[in-house]
């Protein structure tokens, strides 16, 4: 942390000295029709002495008494040259660009203008996520673009998120969008050891300038096979000439828990124990099963029960779930002049999860330089390098073993368990002598300080580019790209706590490596004939290889617990080791025209092989067409101009592909890892499958732009149709062949959707409130399997008509009020205990939701800002494994949900819906009491997902202070959440037992440019 | 100029490497996995054949087979152990809950097709000595005929005792290898019936004995052996009710030189023991590694302190323990009817009779509260913790296989040797008994010897006699109700008309 700080100060001090001065110029930026311009760069000939201009045009710069020349520029004008003189006032008038003064869009291998792109693109700004402090990016684009979906799998920071473009289309493979980083893909795979870790947690989120994400099959064919489940192309900051420009930010916080449980003290869950014991062994005289529930919950069998009720009762929630920091610092550079332009950026954060010891640490440095080697030729390189140190949750990466972790612990553990003896040390370590009580029958806050899972990731994504105009609108570029990553896992298990005292301590290290190798060079066009027929083409090639490998070892018996490497460990246990790898070679164009700004097509064309495939089928072609009116340019238009300032209609098809299967499915295999008397042995591990190809999606999108009144409101509306064919399915086997699966191409997901965005400047004054909202509808559901089957083999869920994520259960019933029982009903609508499977089950809810999306409110006067954004899901269902283990009020030595408890069934002719409490959670002759319907939570929300308050100072104190920009803000993260759902987050996706959960923050910040 | 030749250079040298890339072929993208080999190739040489062998050996080691399920199960579901619901694990099984029930027909059916993978390279395997194939062969048959029985005993009724209301017969017989995916996703797989898989069964020991006649490979008992074979033909025959050929394999067992009855001296260090004395076939568990854990071994599945003989120190869960009816057999009492006992309660001292087996039966330790009496027959005993080698078939099961079948045959005198013969080699006296009381001194020493190996569920079944379970689970189950059988997996029926799944599920 120091040294980079210490980095980062010599850096702005070197940046510093460079503006010595020695006269100072003035003047003003004028378009052709007299309008000032405002952000014009204003340069010293070749140097990086330079200025933007002010809102009123006026730049004033201080130059060396050398300089003979000023450039000034800007977007969609031509450059203009000025002379030096003696005087030190002048004014520039640049023309517009004979290029359109268009908004441009990265559409994957090329820039292309926004109004020529039919397809279903997005795109999110960097201003729109200024300074919300999150690990990793992909957090971001929560509700704030329409058809996105995107969940944090969990609260452990820099974890992986899940995230759905459009739905899901795919039942066995990946369902996860590509990310493209300045034309590098970057490997999806997350390496999840001791933590969890997020292949784009690498970047710094205030470097980025854009997010497209490429929502529709006609945009994302040009990605082809890599394309199918959408793409999102991330583009960083840039140099630009002009004045160095200094930007320096910082942040401080905390995290703290969403929320705590109601629990029951040790009193309520002696009675609940009593109960569950007596129910499930009605013989049992009423002494013996109270001296069985004290045994059990290691109260003395003599304790009356104002004795229990006089135990003190640990707050173990508030113990474990803490409050964490969070920190961000960051510093950039960026400027340059006509020939070479720079941005360099430094960053640090770390963030504490709201359980100890999780946490997340990142220091990044991105350099990007660009060069004009002469008229033709420019080159430009990016080298974005990042070190992440993690510390993991106890049980690994936030799943597993769960009984571990303070997440479900710190609710469950039986309350009169004390946290720490009188003299700090940790309760009932063995050899104290001290017992804890219940089934968690070790002390969780021990666990979690003396045991360490860490994880290290350094990451370097990187490339190099070569631009090279070899005619007037024909440009080479050449692209060579590497997303390299070596993560380091540690785990040590202390020999101080029961799980390792016997093995005097468990420790073990892995390495696991990605190398991820890009090349592609194009091919583009892009002319203007008689300022009516505008060409672009594209054609170009790629090549892409991706390798994993993986060594770790793990080693038992160290010395005393201040031995935490394998190496001093006397018995090694194991050695593991992987390679897996694939290659992908391409050839793809694009070719679009466009006539009198009017009417637009565009066709695409990749061309895929994938070593991921069947030798028969190793390689596939992905075509597209989008085709474009926009209406507002007809001469007709006129009459309605004063009130409908934009229309246009879009329309797209194209077909692109999924191959996120394993890298050697195709295959028949034989694997090795077994063995038996310590020798080898091997075994068939997968049937081959040579005809295995990419699984195909083709979709159809209309889209209709409108914007009212000069685009004070803008709508934007998509009505889409994806079919996913040719599923890479894991086609079920009847089991007794010896196999359970092989991968096919079988089966069909439909996903139909309409996706909207409105935005509107509600008050456009001194006063500015500006709202947008965005909206998803998609309708998700298996329309076809293979063999004319309604059911996959092997998954209920899996059944023509049903959507993705179903679940397929017995519906409750409730409790029957005579006897206390749980009840599901059966398929001829009669009552049992006992609900068949599958002929009593029915679809009940699913995992994806079936609407969701943002609402942006900004609001500002004068100096100050607010923003309030929103984001919401509805249609969700899911099961959440920590509140089932907390409604078994009394079935275990576990605590229990109060709401539960209150609400149990305790005498007859009661109507409830919570079972009376029974010893085993299983009553007689009954399915478990968490069967069916009753496990699952309607998982709708609305989340004020942040909130930022910022000032930023006026113009008079920044002039006098030399700076361009000083704003201070607070900003808060999950403040404020409506669910009616009993967990920790309705954003859980999994089973939800010992997850870290989500956290909300709060934050203030300085940021300072110069 | 010289501007000019470096800029021409640097665009023709990307522009050459990318033409290079456009060469690429198909070959190119071939990529091969290196800790895998190809199904095309891999059993076409001697190692790796042998290799396949020992891969089928290491599945015996599955939680659903040997690793857990067919030792803990057969007692857990019968009269004679409770789940303590220490980690809530069993919990299930030892209330006979509806699809609580063994589940071992997949990793059965796969480790069944890796039996018959090997036997159908056998042939192509020019290189292999006659004594290699004849090892290979006795091999796959004898794990192909243990897997099928464990399969009957878990979907089918014993031939000895059929509920013919309840009867859908025995389980898919598959003597050939699926090895392409074409035959996998043709296969429709229906149920012979019980008499087909025994007759399969027994001739597949039938085989295995004279293939390893000579050929058994070093190792025994961890490996098969014709004692093995035999040993095993004899409990199939028991379940089948051909009593003769019980009595024979039993007798051809016991003399097949393959362990040896352990007495009243040495029989606890027999199960202190890495290995088994009385083992005729014993899957091994050798090194840390092959642990099934903390959770799901069989040590921490039966024992919860640290040390045998140390109740204050701390290991498993202990989530499965034996009650009065095993304590009882044993000759153990004294202890509470609840079976369980505070851990801050002084120890109640335990009555023992002279019977040394009760000697594996102790007060366990005190992690999750209380204290149950334990079964210390595995632990650790490989060395390390929850690592120990399984007996599958051992002396004492194969006498009482024989005293069995001689009564059966109305040899009432050699019962009674047999049975005798075993008493006293446990430190018990000799009894004289005559009729039913001799099957009745059968069962109780089944109970005694062989608590917490998974006999005993079966046991009641292939008897048809009902379930009388502990007073703290509470009810009789009978042994007509559906539950005594487990549910084939519902994938196995998802459309496949020729599939039955057992009545009630």
């Amino acid at each position: 942390m120091r040294k980079l700080l210490m980095l980062l100060i010599g850096l702005f001090v070197t940046v510093s000295s460079i503006l010595a001065q020695t006269r100072v110029i003035t003047g003003k930026v004028f378009d052709d029709k007299g309008a000032p311009i405002a952000n014009a760069s204003v340069l010293v000939k070749g140097t990086t002495i330079g200025t933007n201009t002010k809102e009123d045009g006026s730049f004033s710069l201080s130059v060396p008494a050398s300089a003979k020349e000023l450039v000034v520029s800007s977007v969609n004008f031509e450059r203009q040259e000025i002379k030096l003189s003696a005087s030190n006032n002048y004014t520039a008038r640049l023309k517009a660009s004979s290029e359109d003064l268009e908004e441009v869009v990265v559409t994957g291998y090329q820039q292309t203008k926004k109004r020529e792109v039919n397809a279903a693109v997005s795109r999110i700004e960097a201003k729109q996520i200024e300074n919300i402090p999150v690990p990793s990016v992909d957090r971001l684009l929560q509700g704030r673009a329409s058809g996105v979906q995107v969940n944090a799998n969990n609260g452990v920071p820099g974890g992986a998120v899940n995230i759905l473009i459009r739905g899901a289309g795919s039942i066995n493979a990946g369902n996860q969008p590509l990310f493209v980083v300045d034309g590098v893909q970057i490997n999806g795979t997350t390496t999840n050891i001791q933590t969890q870790t997020n292949p784009i947690a690498f970047l710094n989120p205030s470097d980025i300038e854009t997010f497209e994400i490429l929502k529709d099959a006609a945009a994302t064919a040009i990605y082809g096979a890599r394309g199918g489940n959408g793409v999102v192309l991330i583009t960083t900051k840039k140099g630009k000439a002009g004045k160095n420009e200094i930007n320096f930010n910082m942040q401080y916080g905390a995290t703290q828990p969403l929320k705590y449980f109601d629990i029951l003290n040790i009193s309520e869950i002696t009675q609940a124990r009593i109960e569950a014991l007596q129910n499930s062994n009605p013989r049992a005289s009423a002494a013996a099963v109270r001296a069985s529930a004290l045994a059990g919950l290691g109260i003395p069998g003599t304790a009356t029960d104002a004795d229990i009720a006089n135990l003190r009762n640990y707050d173990w929630q508030r113990e474990g779930l803490r409050n964490g920091n969070l920190r961000q610092l960051e510093l950039s550079l960026r400027g340059g002049n006509e020939k070479t332009t720079y941005y360099i950026s430094g960053s640090y954060n770390t963030t504490e999860a709201i359980v100890d010891p999780v946490n997340f640490s990142r220091g990044t440095l991105l350099t990007s330089l660009s060069h004009k080697v002469n008229r033709k030729l420019s080159v430009e390189t990016s080298l974005s390098l990042s070190t992440i140190s993690q510390n993991g949750p106890f049980g690994g990466a936030g799943g597993g073993a769960f009984l571990g972790n303070i997440a479900f612990a710190a609710a469950t553990i039986l309350p009169h368990n004390p946290i720490r003896n009188a003299d700090g040390s940790w309760y009932g370590l063995p050899g104290s002598g001290q017992a804890v009580a219940g089934i968690l029958s070790f002390n969780p806050m021990a666990v979690n300080a003396l045991n360490t899972s860490k994880q290290r990731t350094n990451q370097m994504v990187g490339s190099f580019t070569i631009n090279y105009e070899i005619l007037k609108g024909l440009r080479y570029t050449g692209k060579f790209g590497l997303d390299y990553r070596l993560v380091q896992t540690e785990f040590y298990g202390d020999p101080r706590l029961d799980e390792y005292l016997n093995r005097r301590g468990f420790g073990s290290a892995n390495s696991d490596w990605n190398t991820n190798f890009l090349t592609f060079h194009t091919l583009n066009y892009n002319r203007t004939f008689n300022n009516k027929h505008s060409v672009t083409g594209l054609a170009g090639m790629e090549y892409r290889s991706d390798v994993q490998e993986r060594i770790g070892a793990s080693a038992e018996g160290f010395p005393t617990a201040d031995f935490r490497t394998i190496n001093s460990a006397a018995t090694p246990l194991g050695a593991t080791g992987f390679w897996t790898g694939n290659k992908i070679f391409s050839l793809f164009a694009r070719a679009g025209y466009e006539y009198d700004r009017r009417y637009s097509v565009t066709f695409s064309l990749r061309r895929d092989g994938s070593s991921r495939f069947g030798a028969n089928n190793r390689f596939a072609t992905f075509p597209s067409v989008q085709v474009g009116w926009n209406v507002t340019n007809e001469k007709f238009m006129e009459r309605t101009s004063n009130w409908l300032s934009n229309m246009k209609v879009r329309y797209a098809w194209g077909q692109s592909g999924n191959d996120q299967i394993g890298n050697f499915d195709a295959l028949g295999l034989f694997g090795g890892g077994r063995q038996y008397n310590s020798t080898p042995g091997i075994f068939y591990s997968q049937l081959s499958s040579p005809t295995l190809r990419w699984e195909l999606r083709t979709e159809n999108n209309i889209g209709l732009d409108l914007g009212f009144f000069k685009d004070r409101i803008t709508t934007s509306v998509d009505v889409y149709r994806r079919i996913n064919s040719k599923l890479l399915l894991a086609r079920s086997l009847y089991q007794s062949t010896g196999f359970t699966s092989f991968t096919d191409n079988v089966g069909e997901v439909t996903n139909e959707g309409v996706e909207m965005n409105l935005g509107v400047k509600i008050i456009d004054k001194a006063f500015k409130w500006r709202t947008n909202f965005i909206f998803a509808y998609n309708k998700n559901f298996i329309s076809k399997l293979y063999d004319g089957l309604e059911v996959l083999p092997g998954n209920n869920a899996i059944r023509v008509g049903a959507p993705l994520g179903s679940f397929f259960v017995a519906n409750y019933a409730g409790v029957n009020p005579a006897t206390g029982r749980a009840m599901w009903f059966k398929a001829d609508g009669s009552l049992t205990y006992n609900p068949l499977i599958p002929a009593d089950q029915r679809l009940s809810g699913q995992t994806i939701p079936v609407y969701n999306g943002g609402f942006e409110n900004v609001f500002s006067f004068k100096n100050f800002e607010a923003t309030f954004f929103f984001n919401y899901e509805y249609g969700r269902t899911v099961s959440d494994g920590q509140v089932n283990f907390m409604s078994e009020i009394g079935g275990r030595a576990f605590n229990a949900l109060q709401e539960m408890y209150d609400a149990r069934w305790k005498t007859p002719g009661q109507i409830t819906s919570v079972p009376r409490p029974f010893n085993g959670n299983t009553d007689f002759a009954s399915q478990g009491r968490f069967t069916g319907q009753r496990y699952l939570f309607k998982a709708d929300y609305i989340r004020l997902r942040t909130v930022m308050l910022a000032y930023n100072f006026p113009r008079s104190f920044l002039s006098k202070a030399k700076m361009s920009l000083a704003r201070f803000y607070v900003q808060g993260t999950n403040l404020w959440t409506y669910a009616d759902y009993p967990g920790y987050d309705p954003e859980f996706v999994g089973a939800a037992t010992g997850i870290v959960p989500q956290n909300k923050n709060i934050t203030v910040g300085l940021q300072l440019g110069f | 100029m010289i501007m000019k030749t470096i800029v021409n250079k640097i665009v023709l040298s990307a522009a050459t490497i990318g033409l290079l890339i456009a060469s690429c072929s198909d070959k190119d993208l071939a990529v091969q996995p290196r800790q895998s080999i190809s199904s095309e190739t891999a059993l076409t040489s001697v190692n790796s054949v042998d290799a396949a062998v020992i891969g089928v050996y290491a599945t015996l080691k599955s939680r659903v087979l040997y690793g857990r399920d067919f030792m803990a199960y057969g007692d857990v579901m019968a009269d004679n152990a409770v789940a303590t619901n220490k980690s809530g694990r069993l919990v299930g099984e030892g209330r006979n809950n509806v699809n609580a029930h063994y589940a071992n027909w997949g990793t059965a059916y796969s480790a069944i097709n890796d039996c018959n993978l090997v036997l159908d390279a056998i042939p192509r395997i020019s290189a292999a000595t006659a004594t290699q194939r004849d090892r290979w062969e006795g091999e796959m048959r004898f794990i192909r005929a243990l897997l099928y029985h464990d399969l009957m005993r878990s979907y089918a009724y014993a031939p000895t005792f059929i509920v013919s209301a309840s009867n859908r017969g025995g389980v898919v017989l598959r003597s050939t290898a699926v090895d392409n995916k074409d035959t996998a996703a043709a296969f429709r797989p229906a149920r012979a019936t019980i008499q087909q898989c025994y007759d399969f069964i027994i001739n597949d020991l039938t085989i295995a004995s004279t293939k390893l006649q000579t050929s058994a490979r070093a190792g025994a008992p961890h490996f098969a052996t014709r004692a093995a074979a035999q040993a095993l033909l004899s409990r199939v025959q028991l379940y089948n009710g051909n009593w003769a050929a019980a009595r024979d394999a039993a007798t051809a067992a016991l003399t097949g030189g393959v362990g040896t009855l352990t007495t009243a001296a040495n029989h606890v260090a027999g199960w202190r023991a890495s290995t088994h004395p009385e083992s005729i076939f014993e899957v091994r568990f050798a090194i840390a590694a092959e642990s099934l854990g903390v959770n799901e071994a069989l040590q921490t599945t039966y024992t919860s302190m640290g040390a045998i003989g140390a109740p204050s120190t701390n290991g498993g869960w202990g989530d499965m323990v034996p009650n009065a009816v095993t304590l009882n057999a044993v000759g153990i009492t004294g202890f509470p009817s609840a079976l369980s006992i505070a851990n801050t309660a002084a120890l109640p001292t335990l009555t023992r009779t002279s019977d040394v087996r009760n000697q594996l039966f102790e007060w366990g330790g005190q992690r999750t509260n209380p204290r149950f009496i334990e079964c210390t027959k595995f632990f650790g005993k490989s060395g390390f913790l929850n690592v120990d080698n399984v007996p599958v078939i051992r002396h004492a099961e194969v006498l009482l296989i024989r005293a069995e079948a001689h009564y059966r045959l109305g040899n009432e005198a050699a019962a009674l040797t047999d049975i005798n013969t075993l008493r006293t080699n446990r430190g018990l006296t000799a009894v004289t008994l005559t009729g039913n009381d001799i099957l009745e001194e059968i069962l109780r020493q089944r109970l005694a010897e062989l608590a917490m190996e998974g006999h005993r569920f079966h046991d009641l079944k292939r008897l048809g006699r009902d379930i009388t379970k502990d007073p703290s689970v509470g009810f009789t189950l009978a042994i007509t109700d559906f539950r005594v059988l487990a549910p084939i997996p519902n994938g196995e029926l998802i459309g496949n008309p020729n599939m039955q799944q057992n009545p009630g599920y």
